[in-house]
Formats: C-alpha cells, sequence, structure tokens
C-alpha cells in the first residue's frame, strides 16, 4: 500500500541467482531459516499434529462405522443376505478338481506314463482331499459328524461325513487312477447357506442324458428313497468328443445325496464329491467334458457358465 | 462536399504490409512496437502542396488515373488497419476440438477403439467394455469441443457487427470524375476525396480545400472537443497539426446539409443492445486477469467522466456563483449583468437546436446553450437579435465575435466570447450592483483571481462581453465587414465569466474508492491540462492529498525508463497529463516492469499497441475506435469506469469460483484414483470401475462443477490485494483436497464397498489378498466367510454392486462437496443456498446417479447394479463429518486462528 511504496531510499535488489545444487541442499536444510524440506521444525511439528488430529478423528468415524454395522447388522455364522436376497443367488454352480497351475486354464493334461507328468495333478488332489481325511483327527469336528444316509439325515448342528476311503480306484493309493490314463475328477457343488435341492419327482427333464434318465428311474423302482440326488453328467462337448471321452463312472453315486444340504456353516461341514472316472478315454487328442448338476431349482446355461462346468483333458 | 483532401499515408505506412495477404495481427511484433512507441516522424504535412502533388503523382482536380490507383493498391495493399486474424469457422470448429487436454482423450478413444478390434478379431466373443469406453470419450470431446467452438463462434458474430459499422465507401475524384462509391480499402496514396458532415474520414489525409471542417479526434487523442482542419501551415506534431485528418476521426461539423451519421445511429443501437452486459468480454482470459489487476490506467474524458461539458462556475464581478448552489436562481434575480451575460451567450453562438430539441455544434457552445436554456430560450433571444455579422474564432484571436441588430432599439449589438485574458483588457466598463461603472483595477484584480481560482479546479473559462453600439455612428443600413473590421472591438463593457467543465461520472468516485480497497492503483493518463488532470483527480479520488503527482508528456518524453520506474516507485498517487496516446505503451511497460498487472483503457487508434502491450486492454464502446476495439480485450459499452471495478469484481469472483470448481473436481480424484491403489497393494476386488470413474468425472461431477461459478462473489472478494502469484491450483488446495476431504469421500466409498460385501458374506478381513482367485475366470468356486462359493458370474455381479454402493457413497459426498465449496471463505449458514444452478446440479446428479444405477441397459453399460435403498445412506455419516469439518475450516480462517498458520495451510 501507498506507505511502503513511498520509501524514499529504496533501492532495487535482484535476489541473488543460487545453483541448482544450493538451491536443493537449501530444500534439505536452510541455514537462515533453519527450514527443513521446506519447513520449520515448528511448522513440522504443528502439520505432524494437525494431520495426527484430522487422520485420527476420520479413521475413527470409519472404525465406529464399521463396528457399528458389523455388530449389529451382520451375524459372523450367517449371511445377511441369502440365496435371491444377495447376489449369491439360489443355483449354485459346480466346480472340478484338480485344478491347472495356469490359472486361466481348464485344460487337464498330462503324459500318461510319467510319474513326474501327472505328479502335479496328483498332489492338488491330494492337498484338495486332505481335509476330508483328517476330519476326525481335528478337535471338535470329528464330534458332530453324523454317519448319514437316505433314512438317516443329521439332527441340526451335526454334519455329514464324505468317506472317501473306499472310492476305489479313484484314491491316493492308486493314483487316482491317472498312471492308468484313465484319471478321476472330483466334482463339486458350490456352497450356498440355506440352499436345498428339489429334487425330480415324477417326470425328467427332456435334454436329461438317456442313461441317466434310465438310472435315476432304476433307482426309483429299486430304492426310492435314493432318488433324493442332485444328479450329476458328464458328457463331451461336440459329438467327436462324446465318442472320445469314453464310458465314465460315477463314484460314489451319480450325484450328490440330499441329505447334505442344506448347508448352515456347520463346523466341520464337508461339500459332498463325486470322483467322475472316465474309465478309457481317447489318448493323444483334446476332449472337451462338460459336467451338469442335475436338480430343478438347478439353473443352466452353457453361456453364462451357470450349472455346468467345463474342462478339458488331454493324456499324451 | 466540405472538403477536398489528398490521401496519404503516415500512422498507416507502419502497418501496411508490403505484402498485403498474409500478415495478422500477431505480427504486430516488438519491433514495430517500438517504431509506435516513437512520434510519428512524417514531413508530408509540412512540404507545400505543390510538393506534395508530384511526391504523390497526383492532380488536384483530376487526382490519379485508374490505373496508377491500381498499381498503387496493387504495391501497398488495401486501405485498411491490419485485421485481426480471422478464422473460417471449419477451422475454429477443428481448433476447438482439438486443443490441449482433448488430444489426450482423442488419443485414449482411439486406443480404446483399436484394443476393440484387436479383440473382435481374436476372440470369438469380445467384451464390450472397450467399445463404450471409446464412444463415451468420443461424445466427451465432442460435447466439450462443440460447446466452446460455439461460445467462441458468438463472439466472432459479435465483433463482425462492430466491423461492419466502419464506412465502406468514400467519395474520390480519379480521371477527374468523382464517384462515390469507390470502396474505402481501394483508395491509395495520392487519391483526392471529398468529405461532408457525418463521414467518418477514410484515410489519413492532408486537407487541399475546407470550409468550416471540424473533426472529432477523440478517437485519436481522447479529446472531446472538435478541432478545426483546414489547408494551413501544418506543425511539426502530425496529430495536432491542423492540416491533417486522420483515419475514422469522425467529420461533425461543415456544410449543415443536416444528415445526422448513420454510422453513429448505428452504434448507439448496438450499444443500446448490448447495454444489459456493459462490457463485452472478448477473451475469458481477459476478466480473469482483470481480478488479478493491480493497476489501471485509466483515461480521463469519457471514462472518468461525462464526456460532456457543463457550465459550473458563473463568475459576475462581486462574486462567484456555483450553478450546483440550491440558491443559484434566486441569487442571479434581476442580476443586470446576469440577463446581459444571457443574451450574449445566446448570440455569440454557432450551436444550434434542432426543432426536435437535439442540439448540434462545438462541446462548450452546447453546454452553454443547455445552460441557458433552463432561464430563457435562446431561440426566441436570437429572434430579437437577428444576426448581421460575425467573426469566427480562430487561434490566434481567441475570441468570437458576432454583430446583431437589437430589434427592439434599432441599435446594433456587438456580442464578444474568447479567452478571459483577452477579453478582460478589451473591457473598460462593467455591470457592478446593476449600475454600470469603470472597470477599476481592483476588479480586474478580483477578475483574475477567480480566472485562477476557476482554472485551478480543471475549468475551462470563457469570457464575456458587449457592447451596444451609437445608432448615430452605425446607422441601420451600415456594412460590418468581418475581415477588416470597422466596428468596435474595443471599449466593451465586462458581462463576466463562465467555466465549463467535464464532470466527473457520478459513480466512479465509488467505484476508485472500492478498488483502492481492493489494492488496485488506479492511474490517470490524460491528454489534458494537468491542473484539469489533478481536479479531476482529487475529485474522483484518484489523488487523495493536495500533493498528488503529475507527470506531463513533455517530462515523460525527458524521463529514461529507469527514471520512470522510480517515480512509480515513489509516488503512489500519479497523474500524467498531456501526454500522446503514443506515451500510454511507455506508461504501461513502466507498470508492467514494477511487475504489476495493468489494465489500461483506450479508445483511440493509437491506443492499440497500449492495449495490446497491457495485459488487459479494455476499449470504449461509444467512442472507441475500430482498432481499439479489436486489440482490446474488453470492451465496455457505457464508457464508463465503474464497469471496470464491476468487472474486477466479477474477475476476482470467476477466479474465486473457478478455484471452487477445480477444488470440487480435484477432491473427486481422490476416492477414483485410491481404489486402483488398494486393487493393486492390498489385492482386494476392485472397489471402482473405469466406466464408474468416467461417469462420476463426466457425468455426475459436470453441473455442479460449472454452476460453482454461478455462486455470488464472497465477502473478502474486494477486501484482498490482487493475487500475484496465487496460481489457479494452490498447494493448499491439492492438500484440502487431496489430504482432507478427498480422504473423507474415499473413507465413504470404502465404507460402502465393505458393507456390501460384508452383507453378501465377504467380510472386509476376507477381501485382502483374493484378488488373485476373484478375478480368474477358471475358479468357479471362491470361498467368503461363511464357507459359501461363488461361481465367476455370482462373484462379478456382486463386484458390480460393490462398485456402484462406492460410486453412489462418492456421488453423495460429491453432492455434500459441492454445498461445502460453495464457498472458500464465509460459513454457508451465513451464505445459503441461493444458487439455483447449483441446486439444479445437485439434483441432476442424484437423478443421474439413480439412472446410471436403475436405468436398465444403462446400468450394464455403467456397468453399475440395482442398489438397495438402505445403501444410499452409508456415506451420510461422511457426508456430515465433511460438512462438520470445513464449515470448523473456514470458522478457523475467519478468525484467523492458530496465528494465521491454518490459513496458510488449508486456505486455497
Amino acid at each position: 500500500m501507498p506507505s511502503h511504496r513511498m520509501e524514499e531510499f529504496e533501492i532495487d535488489r535482484k535476489p541473488t541467482r543460487k545453483p541448482a545444487k544450493q538451491k536443493f541442499y537449501d530444500f534439505l536444510y536452510n541455514d537462515e531459516t533453519g527450514a527443513i524440506l521446506g519447513r520449520t521444525p515448528e511448522s513440522w511439528g504443528k502439520i505432524l499434529i494437525f494431520y495426527a488430529i484430522f487422520y485420527a478423528v476420520l479413521i475413527s468415524l470409519f472404525a465406529i462405522c464399521m463396528a457399528t454395522f458389523l455388530q449389529h447388522f451382520i451375524n459372523p455364522r450367517v449371511p445377511r443376505l441369502q440365496q435371491d436376497g444377495g447376489l449369491i443367488g439360489a443355483s449354485p454352480g459346480l466346480g472340478f478338481r484338480p485344478l491347472p497351475a495356469d490359472v486361466r486354464s481348464t485344460l487337464i493334461w498330462y503324459k500318461g506314463t510319467g510319474y513326474d507328468s501327472y505328479k502335479y495333478w496328483e498332489d492338488q488332489l491330494i492337498e484338495f482331499l486332505s481335509e476330508y481325511k483328517k476330519k476326525g483327527q481335528t478337535a471338535g469336528a470329528g464330534q458332530n459328524i453324523h454317519n448319514c444316509n437316505f433314512g438317516s439325515l443329521p439332527p441340526p448342528g451335526k454334519i455329514c461325513d464324505v468317506d472317501i476311503q473306499g472310492w476305489k480306484p479313484c484314491i491316493e493309493e492308486d493314483h487316482f487312477s491317472f498312471h492308468k490314463s484313465s484319471p478321476c475328477i472330483f466334482l463339486k457343488l458350490n456352497r450356498i447357506y440355506g440352499w436345498r435341492p428339489q429334487f425330480y419327482e415324477g417326470g425328467l427333464p427332456q435334454d436329461m442324458p438317456k442313461d441317466l434318465q434310465a438310472h435315476i428311474q432304476n433307482l426309483r423302482t429299486t430304492n426310492s428313497s435314493y432318488a433324493n440326488m442332485v444328479w450329476v453328467s458328464c458328457q463331451g462337448e461336440t459329438p467327436a468328443d462324446k465318442e472320445n471321452i469314453g464310458p465314465i463312472q460315477y463314484i460314489p453315486h451319480q450325484g450328490f445325496p440330499g441329505y447334505y444340504y442344506p448347508y448352515n456353516n456347520a463346523e466341520g461341514y464337508l461339500s459332498p464329491l463325486v470322483a467322475v472316472h472316465l474309465v478309457r478315454p481317447r489318448t493323444g487328442i483334446i476332449i472337451n467334458i462338460e459336467c451338469r448338476a442335475w436338480a430343478s431349482n438347478i439353473a443352466y446355461s452353457r453361456k453364462d457358465r451357470v450349472g455346468v462346468v467345463h474342462f478339458e483333458l488331454m493324456i499324451e | 462536399m466540405n472538403s477536398k483532401s489528398s490521401s496519404l499515408s503516415s500512422i498507416s505506412d507502419l502497418f501496411r504490409p508490403t505484402n498485403p495477404r498474409g500478415l495478422r495481427s500477431r505480427d504486430l511484433s516488438s519491433t514495430r512496437l517500438s517504431v509506435l512507441k516513437q512520434e510519428i516522424q512524417t514531413d508530408t504535412h509540412l512540404i507545400p502542396l505543390k510538393n506534395l502533388y508530384t511526391l504523390l503523382g497526383t492532380d488536384p482536380i483530376n487526382g490519379l488515373t485508374n490505373n496508377r490507383a491500381k498499381e498503387l493498391l496493387e504495391y501497398y495493399g488495401p486501405n485498411t488497419l491490419t485485421p485481426t486474424t480471422q478464422f473460417l469457422w471449419p477451422r475454429l470448429l477443428f481448433k476447438s476440438l482439438c486443443t490441449g487436454f482433448s488430444i489426450v482423450i482423442w488419443l485414449g478413444a482411439i486406443l480404446c477403439l483399436t484394443a476393440y478390434l484387436i479383440e473382435l478379431s481374436t476372440k470369438p466373443d469380445p467384451r464390450p467394455d472397450n467399445l463404450y469406453l471409446g464412444c463415451v470419450l468420443i461424445a466427451v470431446d465432442l460435447i466439450c469441443g462443440l460447446f466452446s467452438f460455439f461460445q467462441n463462434y458468438k463472439s466472432s458474430q459479435i465483433l463482425k457487427t462492430f466491423n461492419s459499422m466502419i464506412p465502406m465507401y468514400a467519395k474520390c475524384t480519379r480521371d477527374g470524375v468523382l464517384t462515390t462509391d469507390t470502396e474505402v480499402h481501394n483508395l491509395v496514396k495520392g487519391d483526392i476525396v471529398y468529405v461532408e458532415i457525418g463521414d467518418v474520414i477514410p484515410a489519413d489525409i492532408r486537407i487541399i480545400e475546407s470550409k468550416g471542417f471540424k473533426v472529432d479526434n477523440s478517437s485519436l487523442t481522447g479529446e472531446c472537443i472538435a478541432v478545426s482542419r483546414s489547408n494551413t501551415d501544418g506543425t511539426p506534431n502530425i496529430l495536432e497539426s491542423p492540416n491533417v485528418a486522420f483515419s475514422s476521426a469522425l467529420c461533425v461539423e461543415g456544410w449543415a446539409k443536416g444528415l445526422q451519421p448513420t454510422v453513429t445511429a448505428s452504434l448507439t443501437l448496438t450499444a443500446k443492445r448490448m447495454v444489459a452486459k456493459q462490457c463485452l468480454i472478448k477473451n475469458l482470459e481477459a476478466i480473469e486477469a482483470l481480478g488479478a489487476c493491480t493497476t489501471i490506467c485509466s483515461d480521463k474524458t469519457g471514462t472518468l467522466t461525462e464526456n460532456k461539458m457543463c457550465v459550473r462556475h458563473i463568475w459576475m464581478p462581486d462574486k462567484t456563483y456555483s450553478v450546483l448552489d440550491d440558491d443559484f436562481d434566486s441569487s442571479l434575480q434581476n442580476n443586470q449583468a446576469f440577463i446581459s451575460l444571457k443574451v450574449c451567450g445566446a448570440l455569440c453562438s454557432n450551436a444550434s437546436v434542432s426543432s426536435s430539441g437535439v442540439m448540434r455544434g462545438d462541446a462548450s457552445e452546447k453546454a452553454i446553450l443547455n445552460f441557458l436554456i433552463n432561464f430563457d430560450d435562446p431561440i426566441a433571444i436570437r429572434k430579437m437579435y437577428p444576426k448581421v455579422a460575425e467573426i469566427p474564432f480562430n487561434s490566434v484571436n481567441k475570441y468570437q465575435v458576432s454583430v446583431h441588430l437589437d430589434t427592439s432599439t434599432s441599435k446594433f449589438l456587438v456580442v464578444i466570447k474568447g479567452a478571459p485574458e483577452c477579453i478582460v483588457s478589451r473591457c473598460l466598463s462593467i455591470i457592478v450592483n446593476n449600475e454600470i461603472t469603470d472597470m477599476s483595477t481592483e476588479i480586474k484584480e478580483a477578475a483574475n483571481v477567480a480566472i485562477e481560482n476557476l482554472a485551478n479546479t480543471g475549468e475551462r473559462i470563457l469570457a464575456f462581453a458587449d457592447c451596444v453600439l451609437d445608432p448615430e455612428e452605425f446607422p441601420l443600413d451600415y456594412k460590418f465587414d468581418t475581415e477588416n473590421v470597422n466596428f468596435p472591438l474595443d471599449n466593451l463593457r465586462f458581462l463576466g465569466l463562465i467555466g465549463l467543465k467535464d464532470p466527473p461520472r457520478e459513480e466512479v468516485r465509488f467505484a476508485i474508492q472500492r478498488v483502492r480497497e481492493a489494492g488496485v492503483r488506479v492511474m490517470m493518463v490524460t491528454g489534458d491540462h494537468p491542473a484539469t488532470a489533478r481536479a479531476v483527480a482529487s475529485e474522483v479520488g484518484i489523488a487523495t492529498t493536495p500533493d498528488c503527482h503529475v507527470v506531463t508528456g513533455t517530462d515523460l518524453r525527458n524521463m529514461t525508463p529507469d527514471l520512470l520506474y522510480l517515480t512509480l516507485e515513489k509516488h503512489y498517487e500519479i497523474v500524467f497529463a498531456r501526454t500522446s496516446p503514443t506515451q500510454k505503451l511507455t506508461i504501461v511497460e513502466a507498470c508492467q516492469r514494477q511487475g504489476g498487472v495493468v489494465a489500461v483503457t483506450g479508445d483511440g487508434v493509437n491506443d492499440a499497441p497500449a492495449l495490446r502491450r497491457a495485459d488487459i486492454g479494455i476499449s470504449m464502446g461509444i467512442t472507441g475506435s475500430q482498432v481499439s476495439k479489436q486489440t482490446a480485450d474488453i470492451i465496455l459499452m457505457d464508457d464508463n469506469f465503474a464497469t471496470i471495478v464491476t468487472g474486477i469484481e466479477e474477475g476476482r469472483k470467476i477466479f474465486d469460483n473457478l478455484k471452487k470448481s477445480v477444488c470440487y473436481i480435484l477432491i473427486s480424484n481422490v476416492p477414483e484414483i485410491i481404489p486402483v491403489l488398494m486393487f493393486i497393494l492390498f489385492s482386494i476386488p476392485l472397489p471402482l470401475g473405469v466406466m464408474t470413474i468416467l461417469c462420476v468425472d463426466l457425468g455426475t461431477d459436470m453441473w455442479p462443477a460449472v454452476s460453482l461459478s454461478y455462486e455470488q462473489a464472497e465477502q473478502d472478494v474486494m477486501a484482498r490485494p490482487p493475487r500475484t502469484s496465487d496460481p489457479l491450483v494452490s498447494a493448499s488446495m491439492l492438500r484440502l483436497a487431496y489430504g482432507h476431504l478427498g480422504l473423507v469421500e474415499f473413507a465413504a466409498g470404502m465404507f460402502a464397498y465393505f458393507i456390501v460385501m460384508a452383507e453378501h458374506g465377504f467380510y472386509p478381513s476376507s477381501l485382502f489378498g483374493i484378488r488373485e482367485r476373484w478375478d480368474n475366470e477358471a475358479v468357479s468356486d471362491v470361498e467368503d466367510s461363511l464357507g459359501q462359493e461363488w461361481t465367476y458370474a455370482e462373484r462379478k455381479e456382486l463386484e458390480r454392486a460393490c462398485q456402484a454402493a462406492y460410486f453412489v457413497a462418492v456421488v453423495i459426498t460429491q453432492m455434500m462437496n459441492g454445498v461445502i465449496c460453495k464457498t472458500r471463505y464465509n460459513s454457508l449458514f451465513h451464505v445459503g443456498m441461493k444458487n439455483n444452478v447449483l441446486k439444479m446440479g445437485l439434483l441432476v446428479e442424484l437423478m443421474l446417479a439413480c439412472a446410471v444405477c436403475y436405468v436398465p441397459g444403462v446400468n450394464t453399460f455403467f456397468r453399475t447394479y440395482p442398489l438397495r435403498l438402505r445403501w444410499w445412506f452409508l456415506a451420510l455419516p461422511f457426508a456430515a463429518f465433511m460438512f462438520v469439518f470445513d464449515e470448523f475450516r473456514k470458522y478457523c480462517i475467519r478468525r484467523q486462528n492458530f496465528g494465521r498458520w491454518f490459513n496458510k495451510l488449508i486456505y486455497y
């Protein structure tokens, strides 16, 4: 303002020019002002205190919101949004094991004779099934195991056993039959809290493979309670694949017995499994295999991969 | 025909290209500027006319031959001022579509489309994401580009209407034939042109012959009084030389053909249409620069003053009367001297009043006539006293005489008016107390004191005297000879003095007070007399102390740039008087050397260099010349200084509001960028997708960001010094945006994301590190916290829902943010929600967010999800926190708490 401009004896001074290096050192530590990194220690202190308070308030607000919500609205053992209420839906997907090492691939590929070649797949399955083997040894888990069958459903809080011991040849000791070029692929149905399958009664869907239809009809006449299953069928995708896949054996049943459902997040729950034993697949060619789960409340769409799992097999 | 002149070129020579095409305004380079700073050096107005004819190869009767004219036109190019660069609209369109950041967007769009095409040719069912993204980017570019194109196009159209106001045809003799349809730009050196009343002088001309030819040179020199021009000897300074008239000066007086110049009419009409805005901004940067302006160099005439002469004081032997006094009328009742003065004033005048009441004539005569109309009817007086003879005013005599016949007494009356020093010495008698007495030395002394006092207040003083001729010596058939005066011009009766003045505009004083409070220095640059300049300066408040420093044009010419710089440093209040328009450039450069952002007003042709050199060139809508308007950044439609102040306030407001908009947009960057970091660093499923980011940036954020520019100015806008090195995006704004508010928004978004995940079974702890399996299409069973297994499609659906929740949280907090960013300084409770555009903007933002989430198809396009109602409220605690924090921040800033340390930290 006027006053300081009126100074009579003001001398025009140009700012002294400093080399870039000196400027940098001044930035690190300025002798004149005592500033470190452009600020005096006092200023740094104030800034740290201010930001500490600000972030503390922000974080505690976030924490309070989170805690309030999780405590009041979330049950740690029961999902808040179930089945169709949430996004998981009421139609479980199907999964297979062993999974390939390459995350994007679904190709099971090995040389039929070399142990090194199928060792990876065997290890994958051993790891996957270890849970099923050690169930009795873990404390607590073993106690609520119930030996279920179609006649005796598990009481609340108890779970059904999945006994994989007797699934010859799909057992660890037999290398899951990989070495005989007739590998076992394990199928499992995705767990959805509270989901109950609706079993087919009476008519069966048109697109169900004929042999499965025959199998179901056969069971219904011999042991009707066995018909309460989520059925599984595997087949080649193209006519050529259908030819190359050869006969298929489902162990222990061609489906997941109904007494395993619903899943209620009970301690030690084990998903039921179906071992698909490809008895004589053609070697030296890629076989596209599609396995499908069957229940009247399992939707199916090949395009969206719903109710179906796809993988390729190649044995050299 | 009024005057016949030989077209020459002087100033325009400097602009005139050797190659007429391809030269643009940009070529007004620094070398040219230095040329312009010098006084024009030419002798075409000094050499005898005969020599000039030979020099130009022309003939005063027949003019140039058509062939010669053609040759000259070819050689020198058209008779126009260097035009501003004008683009055709396709080029303008192209320019607005492909500038700066939009090029980056174009590249992005091309990349997206290329990626899509590659995917299309390699994969059986390609994802349309890249196609969507590409289309969105192209749409964004087109919309932004078209918007700015229309803005530019509209303002260029407005300027075109100004261009069309200059005269298109001139009357010119070639091959001995007078034609009226020679286009002005075809005139060449040596053409003989005819100019009459109302014409705009088509070129810089030397006058060959004339009758009562006067030009309004205000657009060149800033003088508001029409000056006589005739074929006389020139003076060394060509601008003041009376035998030269310059292009675009307006011929205002001459043989009374009585035609109102259509040019002026259309100008007034356009001015009236623009009057609503008062201020035509030619480029947006100018008004923003105006907000940062530290110095205003203002013209006096027309800008600070009203550009019309008024009678302010009357002195009659005993005392000075002020016209503005309430008892002015009553104090002059029955005053003999005043009665005679009225008669004298009405008679000794060439100003005429048409039947519609419009006055025409010299500014001071109009002023006197205007004054007299309040008391008597001058027309009636003129009828009573028919004019017999007249000696017009000239600069040697400095008086004007006319002889009238008093029809009531059949005596002749000689009335005279002129410069006081000439008149007083010719007077012997005087009317004191209604009696005629001798002119004593005391009265002469008193008159001189009055003259000096009035002159010191910047008034132009005219003295009046009369003399009743003896009927015996001058019978009714007496022949008065005005060439060899045969009637007495001495022994007159002194009547009184009239002080005339161009009064300052009423609103200017307050306006100057306001800008000075805003830390802006106001300097006056005028061609007027130092005393007048000083008087006006102190009247309008440019000078607050009597020792205001006055620098005259002659001083300035002798100053070195360093000395001028020191003078500007030393004196805060400076008035430049008697300056030539070219010196304005020197003044502007000196101010800029001080580091100031300088606004300069100018209306003349010669102001163009100064207007261009200044940071903000301001031209006048009414009196401004074509060139000054073309060069200026801002045109004041009402020529009023107060409008500049509004402009400064507007400019600061715009800059403030721009800051608010930028801050608003910057804040939303944080919740857009950090999710990607979270995704990479903590391997959580991506909390915000690309399409939703675009949705925020280019959809929901757009309107509120723009609407912030409709905010009212804040309290402190005119109370702080001009920003000197205050960038649009300052460190404190970045701190506030990235370090504070942005993080709150991010927290809100993450909260919403975690909640939606948790409600579906993925508790926060389970999300970290899940990314690889989550995004793997081959994995059809990802386990959540409750042992449920999710297929790829189900997971992606959940991801969309979470991203939508995050998006909504950002939208909700951005809405609060829009409210917060309304003010930088004031409390929101104080300001309120008066900005309707913003209110609409917030509503639209909410509706857009709903549309993006719920409209089928749109939500698949943007990869969002129809959220449950309760998820909309997740961000509310954070929005409330933002509000509280920001109110606290503004409170601290207003109170300057913590020793202003806080202000420095986050007051942007």
